[in-house]
């Protein structure tokens, strides 16, 4: 066996890998152009005047987790209590923060203590304090011992006494209707209809972002941010969406996401025995739901429902992705049950092998290729012609899924200016030499982290304010 | 294949770009409704909203859309076209046209609608937010009849619009509904019946003592938001109930009483039941009640200082250290808008 043999081969496997990969891509884009432009014209025919002063919508708590949060999360709290729907309630849970996010919110929204007794569903970590506001008789303000994301979301939901609940981050800006877009399809049908995710923004400041009006909403300048805009709208509105329509959708993001409360009691609430919480609990409910053959719906929606933090440096970028990575493998790994079982319909014989392949193969794969172009390189075996025009096709194909993703976003929302948007599509091509090198760093550590048994959160220092 | 694909980029960009400077768009027409306009004829329009392809259904909406806004008498055709439609297979279709319909507000939309929510299997709730808005002369007789039929779903949701709408009901119909078999639509009359009753008291009391839980949840809030003070006693039985739920609502609803809902907390600060006696204290914190003790035992009242021992006594020291917290601090608001005028603390004794 020759080098020459070895390498042709390992070409072979990773041209096999973009193939099936991008196949699967395509696929999902247009199954996701399909879903997106018939939300859209659905909502459009629908005309919710009506139902946005209605008391026949149904309730929502919305529960955040806070850990060092002084920075964003009055504004975030603001953005929610803004928000244009009949009845909700507000549940900030503090885990237990060593700044002053207890401090700030207790003078923004003049925190009273109080005590109350409630149903204690799940065990949680100590309660030190409980607060209601003199401002907004809707929010509550828990104050507990640091015990992670998913202990302050159970510990949330013991408080919670609406038949929805909304999690969302603390960094997470609401549009003034993100409540009733995600509550709208559950209105339709709340037998099985149990989740309800969205796209948001990436912006350096979410609270400055959200003032500008629809249709003339920048992109941030900076390039880092506008990748990572890139990069949500690409996986929402040119994958998830095609999730969704197959009902396979395995990704109910943090930010913002609407379950049915008896669902995620039935299921055990949050776990605290994965990095993070979001990805883990939407596959509990698919295995559970499917497991038990009874029917529902979660759905990802291509309304831009608000506008979260994105990292400015590309250290914290690579500490968040490294994260996610070592989550997508935590659960993938947990749930390998579900892979290739009819038992589990579209999500053991679609889902789970494409989040396989896109997800847990590709940071193998990157390092593949890569190797191979070290070593071809190094033998003098490098058609650099061909090399040239592989990577210029690859660029070109990013690009295009970009551009449909972009499609389907103005199609939907109709958000950004116009050069903004045209922006955001120059860059897709350039996403693979300035930013895909980034997320395949960050997922290779994720990989490593994961093997390493590395639970840690490595939360990302929350962008600086202007001093007002 | 470089080429095809370069050549794919640039016509999405040119589509987005496209997309956005399309100046011939009128924002009020529905997307994807490329043959219906208001240029139309009328009677190709009642062709497009009688097309029951399922490829068509934007025009289908776009044209109910256009036929529920004509002012002029509606064709036997455009009337046939809304009544299809409401009825039609295709979820997207139906709610099209009930928005549509809805938009009408005359007698005629209050017809269909009312025929929607009595055939509807699902979505009744959309059909009860567009029933909503209609005028309550119109709704209310064509609702009312709904309350004797026969399918429980039908009086469930016939009663839930009947509280919304504000129109009133007799005592016979009142007294029929309180011995319903269906315990939804028990828990509905309860929900409406300060809405559509004058003198609710007396019914909700009765629905204190339902079998089925949330039943008694929605006549305690019922009597909480209809401030029904002299139920006090009967509300502060439900402390006990073995259903948060209930207990919660109870509690709401004895804040809601002021006064009379403080007297029953004090009441059962003593009692057997652990949850009883925590929502009792709870009761007489969210009224301010508690507070006000704190601040008057400051200036050496003995008897707001037996109510703050009865307290810790009751459920530990949690809600007056809370107390007196609130106290303390100096930008200090009324704790509830429901508590009416400030107790005396003579009712501890």
């Amino acid at each position: 066996v020759t080098l020459e043999l070895l390498l042709r081969w390992a070409v072979y496997a990773c041209f096999g890998y973009l193939v099936a990969v991008y196949g699967t891509f395509f696929a999902l884009a247009a199954v996701s152009v399909v879903e997106g432009v018939f939300r859209a014209r659905q909502r459009d025919a629908e005309d919710l005047v009506g139902v946005f002063d209605s008391r026949f919508t149904i309730p929502v708590s919305v529960l955040f987790a806070a850990y060092n949060e002084e920075v964003p999360i009055v504004n975030s709290v603001r953005s929610v209590l803004a928000n244009r729907y009949p009845e909700f309630e507000v549940i900030v849970v503090n885990d237990g923060s060593t700044d002053r996010t207890l401090e700030v919110l207790r003078e923004a929204f003049q925190l009273q203590p109080r005590h109350i007794f409630f149903r204690k569903r799940f065990e949680t970590e100590q309660i030190r304090g409980i607060y209601g506001s003199d401002v907004d008789p809707r929010l509550i303000v828990i104050d507990k011992e640091n015990g992670g994301k998913s202990d302050s979301l159970n510990c949330a939901l013991n408080f919670a006494r609406y038949r929805y609940m909304l999690g969302i981050d603390a960094d997470t800006v609401l549009a003034s209707d993100a409540l009733m877009a995600g509550m709208r399809l559950i209105l339709r049908d709340p037998a099985t209809v149990i989740g309800v995710t969205s796209i948001l923004s990436i912006a350096e400041q979410p609270e400055i972002r959200m003032r500008e009006p629809r249709g003339r909403r920048r992109i941030d300048r900076r390039p880092l941010l506008a990748f990572q805009q890139l990069d949500y709208t690409r996986s929402f509105l040119a994958a998830r969406l095609g999730w969704s329509r197959f009902n396979f959708m395995l990704c109910s993001v943090g930010a913002f996401s609407i379950w049915r409360r008896d669902v995620i009691e039935e299921v055990g609430g949050f776990s605290r025995d994965f990095t993070c919480e979001d990805i883990e609990l939407t596959f509990r409910v698919h295995e559970h739901f499917r497991r038990l053959g009874r029917p529902y719906r979660i759905l990802s929606l291509g309304e831009t429902v608000g506008a979260t933090e994105g990292p400015t440096s590309v250290r914290s970028l690579i500490r968040q992705r490294e994260r996610w990575q070592r989550v997508i493998m935590e659960t993938v790994f947990a749930y390998r049950g579900m892979l290739g079982r009819r038992r589990y319909g579209t999500v053991g014989l679609l889902g789970i092998p494409f989040f396989l392949l896109s997800e847990v193969v590709s940071p193998f794969a990157e390092l593949l290729s890569v190797a191979v172009l070290l070593v071809s390189a190094a033998a003098g075996l490098l058609d650099l012609q061909v090399f040239a025009l592989t990577i210029a096709g690859i660029a070109v194909v990013n690009g295009v899924l970009t551009n449909i993703a972009a499609l389907v976003d103005d199609y939907t929302n109709r958000l950004y200016r116009l050069p903004d948007l045209v922006r955001l599509c120059l860059l897709g091509p350039l996403e693979l030499f300035l930013y895909r090198p980034i997320i395949s760093l960050a997922r290779a550590r994720g990989v490593v982290g994961y093997l390493r048994g590395d639970r840690g959160w490595n939360k990302f220092e929350r962008n600086v304010r202007a001093a007002a | 294949m470089l080429l095809a694909f370069s050549v794919a980029w640039a016509v999405t960009l040119a589509a987005i770009v496209a997309g956005r400077l399309r100046i011939d768009r009128d924002p009020a027409r529905l997307r994807g409704a490329r043959r219906v306009t208001a240029a139309t004829p009328r009677t190709r329009r009642a062709r497009y909203a009688g097309d029951r392809r399922r490829r068509r259904r934007w025009n289908r909406i776009e044209a109910l859309r256009l036929i529920a806004e004509t002012r002029t008498p509606l064709r036997l055709a455009e009337r046939e076209a809304l009544v299809d439609a409401l009825a039609d297979p295709n979820e997207d279709v139906r709610l099209g046209a009930l928005a549509a319909i809805s938009a009408r507000g005359d007698e005629l939309a209050a017809q269909l609608l009312v025929t929607a929510l009595v055939d509807w299997q699902t979505g009744r709730a959309r059909v009860a937010t567009e029933l909503e808005r209609q005028p309550e002369e119109q709704v209310a007789p064509l609702l009312r009849a709904l309350l004797s039929d026969p399918r429980q779903d039908v009086r469930f949701w016939a009663l839930q619009v009947i509280g919304r709408s504000r129109s009133s009901l007799s005592w016979a119909e009142v007294s029929e509904l309180l011995h319903d078999p269906s315990p939804n639509v028990r828990a509905a009359l309860a929900e409406g019946l300060p809405l559509f009753y004058r003198r609710p008291t007396m019914a909700l009391r009765r629905l204190l003592a339902d079998d089925e839980w949330f039943v008694r949840l929605h006549a305690a809030r019922a009597l909480g938001e209809a401030r029904a003070v002299r139920a006090a006693p009967a509300v502060a039985e439900l402390l006990r109930d073995p259903s948060w739920w209930v207990r919660d609502a109870a509690e709401k609803a004895l804040v809601a009483f002021g006064k009379a809902g403080t007297r029953e907390a004090l009441r059962l600060l003593d009692d057997e039941d652990p949850f009883a006696r925590d929502s009792a204290a709870e009761v007489l914190q969210d009224s301010g009640f508690l507070e006000r003790c704190v601040t008057t035992a400051a200036s050496g009242n003995a008897e707001a200082e037996a109510v703050l021992a009865k307290v810790r006594s009751a459920v530990g020291d949690v809600l007056v250290e809370s107390a007196v917290a609130r106290a303390a601090s100096p930008d200090q608001t009324p704790a509830h808008e429901g508590a009416d005028d400030e107790p005396r603390l003579a009712v501890a004794s």
